[in-house]
């Protein structure tokens, strides 16, 4: 009965969802145009928060509270309308609170925002449920962030009371206490060794919320400011780490569906709201709601603006990143990540080296390639190679070793232990790039679980040739591509349809490459179309390059790329690069025209053309020049 | 320290002492709801439940799915510390409040023992290593010395009931065994993969077994300083849990989630597949033996509790349908009136 009710409501509010228009998910795509006057900017910025606070406050549940999203509260109360019903809402929710970050956020959020609108009982009863419901903290790094900071702001705004008034037994000054030494550890992590789930298609609000909470609404004037400083700093990789808007590997996480179609994220609701430059995603991916209820109260940078709305220069990036935590089966608790990113004004190819970021929901390598709506596109080429292994999740995770690859199918990843994933990396998947040039080796043992290679070839590809060479040629927007599988394999349609999977399968659909060899290799080679007559002679050029490969006893390629650079990499070694071997020990925090960093140093600056901003973490202060 | 060993006995956990006047109290951590993610509403009873004099379970405090394994104060049983998600937790009321103890360093307690002749010396197992308080929890501190830097993720720790200041861990990398001598970690066995339990006899204070991830039934007859692999078992994958029989030092109860239940009668030498009347996805996750009745407590993943009150031959549904079991924990319904000291 129980079951049935949830289902009505959750039926009504679809129904509810669909009357309501979206006009930036329905409406025309953005164009790349660049808003250079900063009042008109705002004014824009500002419009598109009154569109989701709009969308979210049309829905008409006066008359029953229970029916109320945390996200339709925040905006009326944004909004300041309809503050009796948000009374009463809010009564009804705190009868049955959550039990974590998910619901602590939220909950922080709205006792934040009512200040001064909420009845006493309304806020009381949140209070209350801070109190009675114990709150787990969770195991990755954005239940942490969220956790803390919203532990950290509900202890300020209930200051010096007891222990037995919170759920945790702790008194608001040793809550606040040590809510503000994680926050400022965490931040000092970021800052000096890189971030552990960095660019998450869907994660990046988890951070985002908290942070935009503490810089909106702490007290104390220097968590205010880390609180701003990160946003900075996340909006800033966001800019960078993306084309039009929208999101390219690598990803520390992303999900089943946005690793298909990269547009189909949360990340792309922030491209939206702060530069303009994509259609939002459908319903403002959820959590849009509970961001733009506050983001009033933050003001893109120009810097960064500009940063990610202009594609006119190529750029190499290359920055530090950490994995996950590993409590097992490492020799070290966070493994560097060196994250590599080459875009142009078409594409942008993305990958990182230096081992698995996390056992499920890792994106190691793409081409992403620009189009002018990516609603429904699936923009992208990559392979992978789809295991699942209880060791893997062991090493990242707490839990008994046979029950883990069910537990994490349970918890929203589906396709975890499915060989027709996309999804995820593979310790046994090695990576390097030089600039637009991937390539892949696979060496897995026989006794992993799946032993083959998914290639993805998107329904959106033109012109997909399979050349007698070996090559497989295809157009992608304005990007030529050649792929080259080192395995024989076959091209399977995606027909073994998943609800995870976006779309609908079909014989002109999306196809699996699907290579039955454990020794393996993928490479792949990215131009524009600008740069050749036609495709043919981009054809003609890649058949032109050396090319060497073995598979036995490990697999090895040398490959002298279109860039004119000799690639030799062999699995289990560091590849050179015309002879000369990768040097991963001089990477730097952040490494491109755009952000720059040392190492452990704290400092971030962002530069477009003469404009700077450098985030100074030692002294938390913000310094903006425009030579 | 005389007293302590008297009052340990009575009251230390799954000890055997059926034929005495002491009954124990069963209190087990446990989650009902298997739908549970991070985030979402619990829709049923989670974390502490205790047997009633019935047979019934009764939920005690907060709805949890982060508590692992309890530590209870032998002078006073309202006193008890857990192994929790959140780190370590304390309660003073019997479990139906808790006050987190640990900060943001600690995370994700697997286990936690108390020494019962010293109960101000409580040990913690945590995917980092090991933490410990002489305080009674006023003050933890990590208590690493002689654990790798890395492989000391920590599953299972036990204290010697019989010798204070000894304690053994199980690791990823091995067991590790600590002395009040020594004051630092020594490695006794070295793994392939995690030690997933360690339990030491009740009847006879040099008997221990570990139940490993890879490395099959491990036994010691020397206080837990040398271990050689049972025979006679598989090892290609995890054993989770061992309970000893509360009257027969020979026998005892091993389980897995691949190999179901079993038995031993003559200290390991033989065993019996027990797994006829549990459900054909026997995936076994924890075990316990009644110190009164001999009763085996079995938890079935998804499924419940089983019991049998022949020791393995036949099993009875008993309760607690659709739990996954932590731990089963023992108590002596006798307790002690001293102060701590």
């Amino acid at each position: 009965m129980k079951a049935r009710s949830i289902l009505l409501v959750i039926f009504s509010l679809l129904f509810c969802l669909s009357l309501n228009a979206q006009p930036s998910f329905r409406g025309i795509a953005p164009t790349q145009a660049v808003i250079k006057n900063t009042v008109l900017r705002r004014e824009a910025y500002e419009s598109r928060i009154n569109e989701v606070l709009a969308w979210y406050s049309g829905f008409n549940h006066k008359d029953d509270p229970t029916t109320a999203s945390i996200s339709i509260i925040a905006a009326k109360l944004a909004r300041h309308e309809d503050l009796a019903y948000c009374d009463r809402s809010v009564i009804s929710l705190m009868k049955e609170p959550g039990s974590g970050p998910f619901w602590m956020f939220p909950s922080a959020e709205i006792a934040l925002l009512g200040q001064g609108q909420l009845s006493a009982e309304a806020q009381k009863s949140i209070r209350k449920g801070w109190k009675t419901q114990i709150q787990t903290r969770g195991d990755t790094e954005n239940h942490w962030l969220m956790y803390y900071t919203s532990l950290y702001l509900m202890s300020e705004l209930y200051p010096h009371e007891a222990g037995d008034t919170w759920y945790n037994g702790k008194s608001s000054d040793e809550n606040l206490a040590e809510s503000k030494e994680y926050i400022i550890s965490w931040i000092g992590l970021v800052t000096s060794v890189g971030q552990g789930e960095y660019n998450p298609t869907h994660y990046i609000g988890e951070y985002a919320i908290p942070m935009l909470m503490l810089a909106t609404y702490a007290k104390d004037s220097s968590m205010k400011q880390r609180g701003h400083m990160i946003l900075d700093l996340l909006f800033a990789d966001l800019a960078e780490s993306s084309i039009n808007g929208v999101l390219h590997a690598p990803n520390s996480r992303t999900d089943d569906k946005s690793v298909i179609e990269h547009w189909n994220s949360l990340s792309s609701f922030f491209t939206w709201l702060l530069y303009g430059n994509t259609p939002a995603p459908y319903g403002y991916a959820s959590w849009g709601g509970m961001f733009a209820a506050l983001a009033s109260n933050y003001e893109v940078p120009d810097v960064i603006y500009r940063i990610a709305v202009d594609r006119s220069v190529t750029y190499l990036q290359k920055d530090l990143k950490r994995t996950r935590r590993r409590w097992r089966n490492s020799d070290v608790l966070m493994g560097r990540i060196y994250k590599t990113n080459y875009t142009t004004l078409d594409y942008a190819v993305g990958s990182y080296q230096g081992g698995l970021s996390d056992p499920i929901q890792t994106h190691v390598w793409d081409v992403t390639w620009a189009v002018p709506d990516p609603r429904d596109k699936h923009n992208t080429m990559f392979s992978v190679h789809p295991i699942s292994s209880n060791a893997d999740l062991q090493t990242y995770f707490t839990d008994p070793p046979d029950e883990m690859v069910q537990r994490v199918m349970f918890e929203l990843k589906p396709s975890y232990d499915w060989e027709g994933k996309f999804l995820g990396g593979s310790r046994y998947e090695q990576v390097m790039q030089n600039l637009d040039t991937i390539i892949a080796l696979y060496d897995i043992p026989a006794d992993v679980r799946f032993g083959h290679i998914n290639g993805f070839f998107s329904k959106d590809l033109a012109d997909l040739t399979v050349d007698k060479s070996g090559w497989i040629f295809a157009r992608g927007g304005n990007a030529y591509l050649a792929y080259r599988p080192l395995a024989p394999y076959t091209f399977n349609v995606i027909s073994r349809l998943k609800p995870w999977l976006p779309g609908i399968a079909s014989d002109n659909w999306d196809k699996r490459l699907y290579s039955p060899y454990r020794k393996n290799g993928t490479i792949l080679q990215v131009a524009s179309s600008k740069e050749f007559k036609d495709f043919q002679a981009f054809k003609n050029a890649i058949l032109a390059l050396p090319l060497s490969y073995k598979l036995d006893p490990q697999p090895s390629v040398s490959f002298t790329s279109l860039r004119g650079n000799n690639l030799v990499f062999t699995y289990g070694k560091i590849g050179t690069v015309n002879g000369n071997e990768m040097d991963y020990s001089k990477w730097k925090l952040y490494e491109s025209p755009y952000l720059n960093s040392e190492s452990k140093s704290n400092v971030i600056t962002i530069t477009y053309g003469q404009l700077k901003r450098v985030l100074n973490f030692n002294t938390m202060s913000i310094t903006d020049t425009s030579n | 320290m005389y007293k302590y060993l008297i009052l340990f006995i009575a009251s230390s956990v799954g000890a055997a002492f059926g034929s005495s006047d002491a009954k124990h109290e069963l209190y087990i951590c446990g989650n009902i709801n298997l739908n549970y993610v991070t985030g979402s509403k619990y829709l049923t009873l989670n974390g502490i439940y205790r047997r009633e004099p019935n047979e019934s379970y009764i939920h005690i405090g907060q709805n949890f799915t982060g508590i692992y394994d309890l530590a209870f104060d032998p002078f006073d049983h309202n006193h008890v510390f857990a192994a929790s998600m959140n780190g370590v937790m304390s309660s003073k009321d019997n479990g139906k409040n808790w006050r987190v103890e640990t900060d943001w360093r600690v995370t994700e307690a697997k286990a936690i023992s108390m020494d019962p002749q010293a109960p101000k010396n409580i040990y913690v197992a945590l995917p980092d290593g090991i933490l410990s308080t002489n305080d009674f929890g006023k003050t933890w501190v990590r208590n690493e010395e002689g654990l790798p830097v890395r492989g000391k993720y920590t599953q299972a720790i036990k204290c010697d009931r019989y010798n204070t200041g000894v304690v053994l861990a199980g690791c990823e990398s091995g067991i590790y065994i600590f002395t009040k001598s020594t004051k630092k970690w020594t490695r006794v066995f070295s793994s392939k993969a995690t030690i997933l339990d360690i339990q030491q006899s009740p009847l006879d204070e040099n008997l221990w077994i570990a139940a490993t991830e890879l490395d099959g039934v491990q036994i010691s007859h020397d206080g837990g300083f040398n271990w050689r692999k049972i025979n006679n078992l598989a090892s290609d994958h995890a054993w989770y849990n061992i309970a000893y029989d509360s009257y027969n030092k020979n026998r005892f109860v091993i389980v897995s989630w691949t190999y179901g239940v079993f038995i031993t009668e003559d200290s390991g030498l033989t065993w019996t597949n027990c797994n006829a009347g549990l459900p054909k996805e026997h995936q076994a996750y924890k075990v316990a033996v009644d110190p009164d009745t001999n009763r085996i407590y079995l938890s079935i993943l998804k499924d419940c509790i089983y019991t049998s009150d022949d020791f393995g031959k036949s099993w009875t549904k008993n309760g607690l349908s659709g739990s996954n079991i932590y731990n089963f924990i023992f108590i002596s319904d006798v307790t002690d009136s001293l102060p701590h000291s």
